[in-house]
Protein backbone atom coordinates (compact mmCIF):
# COMPACT_ATOMS: atom_id res chain seq x y z
CA UNK A 1 0.00 0.00 0.00
CA UNK A 2 2.95 2.46 1.12
CA UNK A 3 4.43 1.79 -2.24
CA UNK A 4 1.13 2.39 -4.38
CA UNK A 5 1.20 5.78 -2.42
CA UNK A 6 4.54 6.73 -3.28
CA UNK A 7 5.67 4.69 -6.20
CA UNK A 8 2.36 3.64 -8.45
CA UNK A 9 4.84 3.29 -11.34
CA UNK A 10 6.36 -0.32 -10.01
CA UNK A 11 2.45 -1.33 -11.29
CA UNK A 12 1.80 1.22 -14.17
CA UNK A 13 3.55 2.90 -16.84
CA UNK A 14 3.96 2.72 -20.52
CA UNK A 15 0.74 3.57 -22.55
CA UNK A 16 -1.88 2.66 -19.84
CA UNK A 17 -0.24 5.53 -17.40
CA UNK A 18 -0.27 8.37 -20.41
CA UNK A 19 -3.41 7.45 -21.38
CA UNK A 20 -4.85 8.75 -17.87
CA UNK A 21 -2.23 11.10 -17.80
CA UNK A 22 -3.35 12.84 -20.37
CA UNK A 23 -7.04 12.39 -19.10
CA UNK A 24 -5.39 14.04 -15.56
CA UNK A 25 -3.97 16.93 -17.51
CA UNK A 26 -7.28 17.64 -19.31
CA UNK A 27 -9.19 17.11 -15.99
CA UNK A 28 -6.77 20.02 -14.06
CA UNK A 29 -7.27 22.01 -16.91
CA UNK A 30 -10.90 21.92 -16.68
CA UNK A 31 -10.91 22.52 -12.60
CA UNK A 32 -8.04 25.13 -13.40
CA UNK A 33 -10.67 26.87 -15.73
CA UNK A 34 -13.22 26.75 -13.20
CA UNK A 35 -10.98 27.81 -10.32
CA UNK A 36 -8.28 29.89 -12.45
CA UNK A 37 -5.29 28.14 -11.32
CA UNK A 38 -2.53 28.19 -13.88
CA UNK A 39 -0.14 25.55 -14.28
CA UNK A 40 2.05 28.04 -15.16
CA UNK A 41 5.70 25.80 -15.23
CA UNK A 42 6.51 22.24 -15.02
CA UNK A 43 6.16 22.73 -10.52
CA UNK A 44 4.14 25.91 -10.55
CA UNK A 45 0.79 26.22 -9.94
CA UNK A 46 -0.87 29.97 -8.79
CA UNK A 47 -3.99 31.70 -8.98
CA UNK A 48 -4.06 34.17 -12.11
CA UNK A 49 -6.15 35.40 -14.60
CA UNK A 50 -9.47 34.07 -16.42
CA UNK A 51 -8.68 32.59 -19.76
CA UNK A 52 -10.32 30.09 -22.32
CA UNK A 53 -9.94 26.61 -20.91
CA UNK A 54 -7.62 25.88 -24.22
CA UNK A 55 -5.05 27.79 -22.31
CA UNK A 56 -4.80 25.65 -19.27
CA UNK A 57 -4.80 22.34 -21.32
CA UNK A 58 -1.81 23.77 -23.36
CA UNK A 59 -0.24 24.83 -20.22
CA UNK A 60 -0.14 20.95 -18.73
CA UNK A 61 0.69 19.78 -21.90
CA UNK A 62 3.48 22.35 -22.55
CA UNK A 63 4.64 21.05 -18.66
CA UNK A 64 4.52 17.27 -19.94
CA UNK A 65 6.31 18.07 -22.81
CA UNK A 66 9.13 20.43 -20.83
CA UNK A 67 10.12 18.08 -18.59
CA UNK A 68 9.92 14.62 -20.91
CA UNK A 69 12.05 16.82 -23.21
CA UNK A 70 14.56 16.52 -20.56
CA UNK A 71 14.13 13.15 -18.74
CA UNK A 72 14.63 11.46 -22.43
CA UNK A 73 18.09 13.58 -23.16
CA UNK A 74 19.54 12.30 -19.79
CA UNK A 75 18.21 9.05 -20.06
CA UNK A 76 19.61 8.55 -23.43
CA UNK A 77 22.91 9.58 -21.57
CA UNK A 78 22.70 7.77 -18.61
CA UNK A 79 20.50 4.75 -18.73
CA UNK A 80 22.18 1.08 -19.29
CA UNK A 81 18.99 0.05 -19.73
CA UNK A 82 16.75 -0.14 -22.41
CA UNK A 83 14.73 2.29 -21.53
CA UNK A 84 11.25 2.79 -23.77
CA UNK A 85 10.08 6.66 -24.34
CA UNK A 86 6.73 5.79 -23.37
CA UNK A 87 7.42 4.72 -20.15
CA UNK A 88 9.41 8.24 -19.62
CA UNK A 89 6.28 10.15 -21.18
CA UNK A 90 3.73 8.17 -19.81
CA UNK A 91 4.82 7.96 -15.71
CA UNK A 92 5.58 11.56 -16.11
CA UNK A 93 1.81 12.57 -17.51
CA UNK A 94 0.63 9.80 -14.46
CA UNK A 95 3.00 11.60 -12.07
CA UNK A 96 0.49 15.02 -12.30
CA UNK A 97 -2.12 13.39 -10.14
CA UNK A 98 -1.21 14.58 -6.99
CA UNK A 99 -1.53 18.01 -7.73
CA UNK A 100 -5.29 17.86 -9.07
CA UNK A 101 -6.53 18.51 -5.90
CA UNK A 102 -5.30 21.84 -5.87
CA UNK A 103 -7.20 23.33 -8.16
CA UNK A 104 -10.66 21.35 -6.81
CA UNK A 105 -9.62 22.99 -3.15
CA UNK A 106 -9.54 26.80 -5.37
CA UNK A 107 -13.37 25.68 -6.61
CA UNK A 108 -14.44 24.89 -2.91
CA UNK A 109 -12.25 27.54 -1.37
CA UNK A 110 -11.94 30.96 -3.78
CA UNK A 111 -9.17 32.96 -2.92
CA UNK A 112 -11.30 36.04 -3.99
CA UNK A 113 -9.18 39.51 -3.35
CA UNK A 114 -6.18 37.24 -1.24
CA UNK A 115 -3.64 38.84 -3.51
CA UNK A 116 -4.77 42.18 -3.97
CA UNK A 117 -4.52 42.12 -0.21
CA UNK A 118 -1.05 40.64 0.59
CA UNK A 119 0.07 42.86 -2.31
CA UNK A 120 -1.14 45.93 -0.46
CA UNK A 121 -0.30 44.70 3.20
CA UNK A 122 3.56 44.01 2.26
CA UNK A 123 4.18 45.71 -0.96
CA UNK A 124 1.71 48.95 -0.52
CA UNK A 125 0.89 48.53 -4.37
CA UNK A 126 -3.06 48.86 -5.28
CA UNK A 127 -5.85 49.98 -3.02
CA UNK A 128 -6.12 48.78 0.65
CA UNK A 129 -8.63 46.18 0.36
CA UNK A 130 -10.08 44.15 3.70
CA UNK A 131 -10.69 40.31 3.61
CA UNK A 132 -12.70 37.88 6.06
CA UNK A 133 -11.00 35.47 8.16
CA UNK A 134 -12.74 32.73 6.37
CA UNK A 135 -11.06 34.22 3.07
CA UNK A 136 -7.63 34.05 5.07
CA UNK A 137 -8.04 30.46 6.88
CA UNK A 138 -8.82 29.24 3.53
CA UNK A 139 -5.50 31.01 1.82
CA UNK A 140 -3.80 29.44 4.73
CA UNK A 141 -5.35 25.70 3.98
CA UNK A 142 -4.93 26.24 0.55
CA UNK A 143 -1.08 27.34 0.64
CA UNK A 144 -0.40 23.95 2.79
CA UNK A 145 -2.16 21.72 0.58
CA UNK A 146 -0.44 23.18 -2.60
CA UNK A 147 2.74 22.85 -0.89
CA UNK A 148 2.07 18.83 0.10
CA UNK A 149 0.42 18.28 -3.53
CA UNK A 150 3.69 19.78 -4.91
CA UNK A 151 5.70 17.86 -2.84
CA UNK A 152 4.25 15.05 -3.50
CA UNK A 153 4.05 15.49 -7.55
CA UNK A 154 7.92 16.00 -7.65
CA UNK A 155 8.23 12.57 -5.56
CA UNK A 156 6.08 10.89 -7.94
CA UNK A 157 8.38 12.47 -10.87
CA UNK A 158 11.38 10.79 -9.37
CA UNK A 159 10.40 7.87 -8.59
CA UNK A 160 9.11 7.69 -12.60
CA UNK A 161 11.78 8.90 -13.46
CA UNK A 162 14.18 6.15 -11.51
CA UNK A 163 11.39 3.21 -12.66
CA UNK A 164 11.25 4.42 -16.35
CA UNK A 165 15.15 4.92 -17.04
CA UNK A 166 16.95 2.42 -14.19
CA UNK A 167 19.62 4.92 -13.61
CA UNK A 168 21.60 4.46 -10.30
CA UNK A 169 23.67 6.52 -7.86
CA UNK A 170 23.96 10.35 -7.93
CA UNK A 171 23.48 10.00 -12.02
CA UNK A 172 19.86 9.60 -11.28
CA UNK A 173 19.46 12.19 -8.50
CA UNK A 174 21.36 14.92 -10.65
CA UNK A 175 19.92 14.48 -13.83
CA UNK A 176 16.56 14.96 -12.47
CA UNK A 177 17.07 18.04 -10.53
CA UNK A 178 18.95 19.11 -13.35
CA UNK A 179 16.10 18.48 -15.95
CA UNK A 180 13.46 19.67 -13.78
CA UNK A 181 15.20 23.28 -13.49
CA UNK A 182 15.67 23.32 -17.64
CA UNK A 183 12.21 22.08 -17.48
CA UNK A 184 11.32 25.22 -15.99
CA UNK A 185 12.82 27.68 -17.66
CA UNK A 186 11.66 26.14 -21.11
CA UNK A 187 7.91 25.79 -19.87
CA UNK A 188 8.11 29.50 -18.35
CA UNK A 189 9.52 31.06 -21.37
CA UNK A 190 7.45 29.05 -23.82
CA UNK A 191 4.14 30.00 -21.41
CA UNK A 192 5.64 33.62 -21.90
CA UNK A 193 5.32 33.48 -25.36
CA UNK A 194 1.50 31.88 -25.37
CA UNK A 195 0.28 34.71 -22.69
CA UNK A 196 2.30 37.31 -25.30
CA UNK A 197 0.07 36.56 -28.12
CA UNK A 198 -3.03 36.17 -26.14
CA UNK A 199 -2.73 39.34 -24.89
CA UNK A 200 -2.54 40.81 -28.46
CA UNK B 1 10.47 -29.22 2.04
CA UNK B 2 12.50 -28.45 -1.13
CA UNK B 3 16.09 -28.66 0.69
CA UNK B 4 17.67 -24.92 -0.36
CA UNK B 5 21.05 -25.91 -2.28
CA UNK B 6 24.11 -23.69 -0.52
CA UNK B 7 26.12 -21.77 -2.84
CA UNK B 8 28.28 -19.53 -0.05
CA UNK B 9 30.73 -21.08 2.53
CA UNK B 10 29.16 -19.94 5.78
CA UNK B 11 32.74 -19.86 6.97
CA UNK B 12 34.15 -17.48 4.55
CA UNK B 13 31.59 -16.46 2.21
CA UNK B 14 33.56 -17.65 -0.45
CA UNK B 15 31.77 -19.90 -3.46
CA UNK B 16 31.18 -23.14 -2.67
CA UNK B 17 32.38 -25.74 -5.08
CA UNK B 18 30.81 -29.71 -6.07
CA UNK B 19 32.87 -32.43 -4.45
CA UNK B 20 30.77 -35.47 -4.34
CA UNK B 21 27.73 -36.96 -6.64
CA UNK B 22 26.15 -39.91 -5.81
CA UNK B 23 23.95 -42.25 -7.71
CA UNK B 24 20.90 -42.89 -5.62
CA UNK B 25 20.33 -46.79 -7.06
CA UNK B 26 23.70 -47.82 -6.88
CA UNK B 27 25.11 -45.53 -4.15
CA UNK B 28 28.21 -45.08 -6.39
CA UNK B 29 30.01 -41.65 -5.47
CA UNK B 30 32.15 -39.94 -8.14
CA UNK B 31 34.33 -37.24 -6.28
CA UNK B 32 35.97 -34.38 -7.77
CA UNK B 33 36.23 -30.68 -7.66
CA UNK B 34 32.88 -29.16 -9.72
CA UNK B 35 32.24 -25.58 -10.48
CA UNK B 36 28.68 -24.80 -9.41
CA UNK B 37 26.65 -23.87 -12.80
CA UNK B 38 26.11 -20.20 -12.82
CA UNK B 39 22.49 -20.81 -12.58
CA UNK B 40 22.72 -22.55 -9.52
CA UNK B 41 24.63 -19.62 -7.58
CA UNK B 42 22.13 -17.60 -8.25
CA UNK B 43 19.25 -16.73 -5.53
CA UNK B 44 15.95 -18.25 -5.18
CA UNK B 45 14.22 -14.75 -6.77
CA UNK B 46 16.42 -14.94 -9.68
CA UNK B 47 16.22 -18.31 -10.12
CA UNK B 48 12.28 -18.21 -10.23
CA UNK B 49 12.54 -14.78 -12.70
CA UNK B 50 14.71 -17.07 -14.94
CA UNK B 51 12.21 -19.43 -15.48
CA UNK B 52 9.50 -17.50 -15.23
CA UNK B 53 11.25 -15.53 -18.20
CA UNK B 54 11.92 -18.81 -20.64
CA UNK B 55 8.18 -20.02 -19.88
CA UNK B 56 6.88 -16.73 -21.41
CA UNK B 57 9.64 -16.77 -24.46
CA UNK B 58 11.23 -14.26 -23.20
CA UNK B 59 7.94 -11.47 -22.99
CA UNK B 60 8.53 -8.94 -20.28
CA UNK B 61 5.41 -7.49 -21.31
CA UNK B 62 3.47 -10.93 -20.24
CA UNK B 63 5.46 -11.61 -17.05
CA UNK B 64 4.59 -8.24 -16.27
CA UNK B 65 0.83 -9.00 -16.87
CA UNK B 66 1.36 -11.92 -14.56
CA UNK B 67 3.23 -10.39 -11.81
CA UNK B 68 1.19 -7.11 -11.94
CA UNK B 69 3.85 -5.33 -12.02
CA UNK B 70 4.80 -2.58 -14.92
CA UNK B 71 7.26 -3.51 -17.61
CA UNK B 72 9.69 -1.28 -16.67
CA UNK B 73 9.90 -2.48 -13.23
CA UNK B 74 10.12 -6.39 -14.85
CA UNK B 75 13.09 -4.91 -17.10
CA UNK B 76 14.48 -3.28 -14.42
CA UNK B 77 14.69 -6.85 -12.09
CA UNK B 78 15.71 -8.30 -15.71
CA UNK B 79 18.73 -5.70 -15.87
CA UNK B 80 19.76 -6.43 -12.17
CA UNK B 81 20.19 -10.23 -12.92
CA UNK B 82 22.00 -9.55 -16.07
CA UNK B 83 24.39 -7.33 -13.57
CA UNK B 84 24.54 -10.54 -11.12
CA UNK B 85 25.73 -12.59 -13.80
CA UNK B 86 28.22 -10.07 -15.15
CA UNK B 87 29.64 -9.86 -11.77
CA UNK B 88 29.77 -13.00 -10.95
CA UNK B 89 31.09 -14.73 -14.00
CA UNK B 90 33.77 -11.74 -13.64
CA UNK B 91 34.63 -13.41 -9.82
CA UNK B 92 34.36 -16.70 -11.27
CA UNK B 93 36.95 -15.68 -14.11
CA UNK B 94 39.31 -14.04 -11.49
CA UNK B 95 39.31 -16.94 -8.99
CA UNK B 96 40.08 -19.31 -12.01
CA UNK B 97 42.70 -17.12 -12.86
CA UNK B 98 44.27 -17.00 -9.13
CA UNK B 99 44.01 -20.50 -8.80
CA UNK B 100 45.91 -21.65 -11.91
Amino acid sequence: MKNWVFNPFNYIAGSKALLLGIAIITLSALLGYFSNNHFDGVIDIHIGAKAPFLVFLVEGLINLFCISLFLLIFSAIFSTSKFRIIDVVGTQAFARLPLIIVPIIGIFLPQGNIAEYIQYTFLKIGNPISISNFEIAGFIIYTIISLVSLAMMITWMYNAYRVSSNIKGAKIIISFIVSVLLAEILSKYLLSVIYYFLNQ
Amino acid sequence: MLKKLPVTCPSCNSKLKVKSLICKDCETVIEGIYELPLLALMNNKEQEFIISFIKHSGSLKEMAKEMNLSYPTVRNLLDDIIANVKSTEANLKNNNINNQ
